[in-house]
C-alpha cells in the first residue's frame, strides 16, 4: 500500500498523483506521491491459467501441466511464467541465474565490489604520515595498482585517476628510499 | 551468460559522510543505487518496470539549518559589535570573518529553498534515497524517473489511473482505520492532561498561598504525570503517530522529566546546604519543602515556568485528545 512515509496512514486516491506537494490527511506532512502500474498490476488477482494439455501447447520443464512461454536464454529449457526471470533483457530459468550469480558472470546480480584502486591509493597515501611502514607498502601499492589497473568494472565506469595517483606516490616514495639509502652508506 | 557493462548516468546529488558517499545513476532500465564506503562499493537495483510508487516527503530540515546559521551569527556578531569602533583590532576582525562565514551559510541556505525526504517504493521495500535533500532538486529527479517508470510500464490516463487505485486502496484503509481509529482509547491523554492541568493550578495556588502542602501535591501530580506520559506513550503509539497529540505526549515526557530532575536538584541542593540532617529523611524533606517556598528569584522563576509550562500543555492536550476521540468515532 502506498502510505505517508511519517504517520503510515494509507493514502487515499485524492492524495497521489496530483502532481504538486499536498499534506497528508493525518500528520499534515507535505507529501507528493506518484503511483504507477506496477502497484496496480501487484495487486490485481492472479488470473487462473488452464493447463497445457487443456491448451495443447507446450509445457515448463519445472512445473509439469503448466504452458510454457519463453525458453530459458542461457539453457533452452521451456519456463512458464513464474520460472521466467527476465534480467538484461533475457529470459533465464532459476538454475542458470544462480549459476551466473556464482560465476559472477551476471553483472545485474553483482551488489558489491571492492575498489582496489582505493586500496592502492591508502597504500600509498596514510602510511607517508609514518615514513618507515613506506619501505614495504610502497611496493604493495604499485602491486594493487598494476594488477587491478586495467580491470574493467561491471558496473560503474572507473576511473584511472585513483590507481595513477596511487602508482605516482608509490614509486616517489620507493625513489626517496633509493636516495636516501645510497646517500646514507653509498661511498 | 558474458559479462555486458551497463552505460550509467549520474543522476544530481550525493550524500557525503565520514568514510560513506551514496549516488543515484541512471541505467538503461533500472536505477542504481550506489553506497561506498572506504575501499567498498555496494549496489541496489531499482528497476523501472517494478517501481510502484514515487514518494516525497517534505520536512523541517531547512528550518532547523537556518536557526543552527542564525545562533552562530549571533554569537559572533555579538563578540564583533562592541569593537565595531576599532575595525584594525583582531577583537573584531577575527569575528566579523565568521560572521561573513556564517551569513554565506545561511544565504546559500535559505537560496537553495526547503528540504524534503525522497523515497522509491517497490513491491519488497520502501528505499530512502538520502543523496537528494532540497525539494527543488528532488521533484526535478522525480519528474526524470516518473517519466522513465511510466514509459516502462504504460502511462495509464489520470481518472482511470484514480479509479483502479481507490479500488485497491478502500479496503486497506478501512482495516487501517479499524485497526488504528477504532482501536484508540483515549482514556490515558485525558488522565496525563487533566493532572498536567492540575499540576499547573496547583503551581499557581502555591505561588499565590505559599503553602508547603500545595508544593507535596505538585510534586505528586508530577509524579504521576511521569507514569502517565510513559503509559499513554506505551500503549498508545501507533494510534498516534504522527498527530499532533504524539508531539504533545513527547513534550509531556520531556516536561516531566525536567520537572523531576529539578526537583531532584533542589532535593540535592537542600542537604548540601543542610549536611547536619543527612541522616534525616523527614528533616531534610522539610527542608526541601522549605526552598519552594523561599523568596528566592530563580526558585519563582522555575515554578512559575513549570505552572505556565503545565497549564498550556494540559489545556493544549485536552483540545488534542477531544479532537483525535471525535477522529476515532467517525465512521470509516
Amino acid at each position: 500500500m502506498i502510505a505517508c512515509p511519517k504517520c503510515h496512514r494509507i493514502q487515499s486516491a485524492e492524495t497521489v498523483n496530483t502532481g504538486r506537494m499536498a499534506p497528508c490527511p493525518q500528520c499534515r506532512t507535505a507529501l507528493r506521491i506518484d503511483v504507477f502500474n506496477a502497484f496496480l498490476r501487484a495487486n490485481e488477482a492472479d488470473v487462473a491459467v488452464p493447463g497445457a494439455h487443456a491448451q495443447g501447447a507446450a509445457e515448463c520443464f519445472y512445473h509439469p501441466g503448466q504452458p510454457a512461454v519463453v525458453p530459458c536464454a542461457a539453457c533452452g529449457r521451456l519456463l512458464c511464467p513464474v520460472c521466467q526471470v527476465e534480467l538484461e533483457g533475457r529470459s533465464l530459468c532459476m538454475a542458470c541465474l544462480q549459476a551466473g550469480r556464482d560465476k559472477q558472470k551476471i553483472t545485474a546480480m553483482q551488489n558489491s565490489r571492492v575498489r582496489y584502486d582505493e586500496i592502492a591509493l591508502a597504500l600509498a597515501l596514510w602510511p607517508v604520515l609514518m615514513i618507515f611502514p613506506t619501505l614495504v607498502t610502497a611496493p604493495a601499492a604499485i602491486y594493487y595498482a598494476v594488477r587491478h589497473f586495467r580491470r574493467p568494472s561491471p558496473v560503474l565506469p572507473k576511473g584511472w585517476v585513483q590507481g595513477g595517483a596511487a602508482m605516482l606516490l608509490a614509486c616517489a616514495q620507493i625513489v626517496g628510499w633509493i636516495v636516501f639509502l645510497v646517500l646514507r652508506f653509498g661511498d | 551468460m558474458g559479462r555486458q557493462a551497463a552505460t550509467y548516468k549520474k543522476i544530481p546529488g550525493r550524500w557525503l559522510a565520514p568514510f560513506t558517499r551514496r549516488t543515484l545513476w541512471q541505467g538503461p532500465d533500472h536505477l542504481l543505487w550506489v553506497e561506498k564506503t572506504m575501499m567498498q562499493e555496494h549496489y541496489r537495483r531499482f528497476y523501472f518496470k517494478d517501481i510502484q510508487a514515487i514518494i516525497v516527503r517534505g520536512n523541517r530540515r531547512q528550518h532547523l539549518w537556518t536557526l543552527f546559521w542564525a545562533f552562530l551569527l549571533l554569537v559572533t556578531g555579538s563578540l564583533a559589535l562592541p569593537s565595531l569602533d576599532t575595525p584594525e583590532q583582531p577583537q573584531f576582525f577575527v569575528p566579523a570573518f565568521f560572521v561573513l562565514l556564517w551569513s554565506i551559510g545561511l544565504l546559500i541556505n535559505l537560496l537553495k529553498g526547503p528540504c524534503c525526504e525522497f523515497y522509491l517504493q517497490t513491491a519488497v521495500q520502501l528505499e530512502r534515497l538520502s543523496n537528494m535533500v532540497r525539494v527543488r532538486a528532488v521533484l526535478k529527479v522525480a519528474d526524470r524517473i516518473k517519466a522513465l517508470a511510466e514509459d516502462a510500464q504504460g502511462k495509464l490516463p489520470g481518472s482511470a489511473m484514480a479509479g483502479k487505485y481507490a479500488a485497491v486502496s478502500s479496503e486497506a484503509r478501512r482495516l487501517q482505520h479499524v485497526d488504528t481509529d477504532m482501536a484508540y482509547s483515549p482514556v490515558w491523554h485525558w488522565a496525563l492532561f487533566s493532572v498536567l492541568l492540575c499540576q499547573g493550578i496547583l503551581g499557581g495556588l502555591q505561588l499565590w498561598l505559599q503553602q508547603s502542602w500545595l508544593v507535596v501535591l505538585s510534586l505528586v501530580a508530577m509524579a504521576l504525570a511521569l507514569v502517565l506520559v510513559i503509559v499513554a506513550l506505551v500503549r498508545c503509539h501507533r494510534q498516534i503517530k504522527g498527530a499532533m497529540l504524539s508531539m504533545l505526549t513527547w513534550v509531556s515526557l520531556v516536561f516531566a522529566v525536567a520537572h523531576g530532575v529539578s526537583a531532584y536538584g533542589l532535593y540535592i541542593f537542600g542537604s548540601v546546604r543542610n549536611p547536619e540532617y543527612s541522616y534525616n529523611a523527614a528533616a531534610l524533606f522539610k527542608v526541601f519543602l522549605d526552598l519552594y517556598l523561599e523568596d528566592n528569584a530563580f526558585i519563582t522563576t522555575l515554578v512559575m515556568g513549570f505552572t505556565v509550562g503545565a497549564l498550556t500543555l494540559g489545556g493544549v492536550g485536552l483540545i488534542a485528545t477531544a479532537l483525535r476521540a471525535d477522529r476515532g468515532k467517525a465512521p470509516a
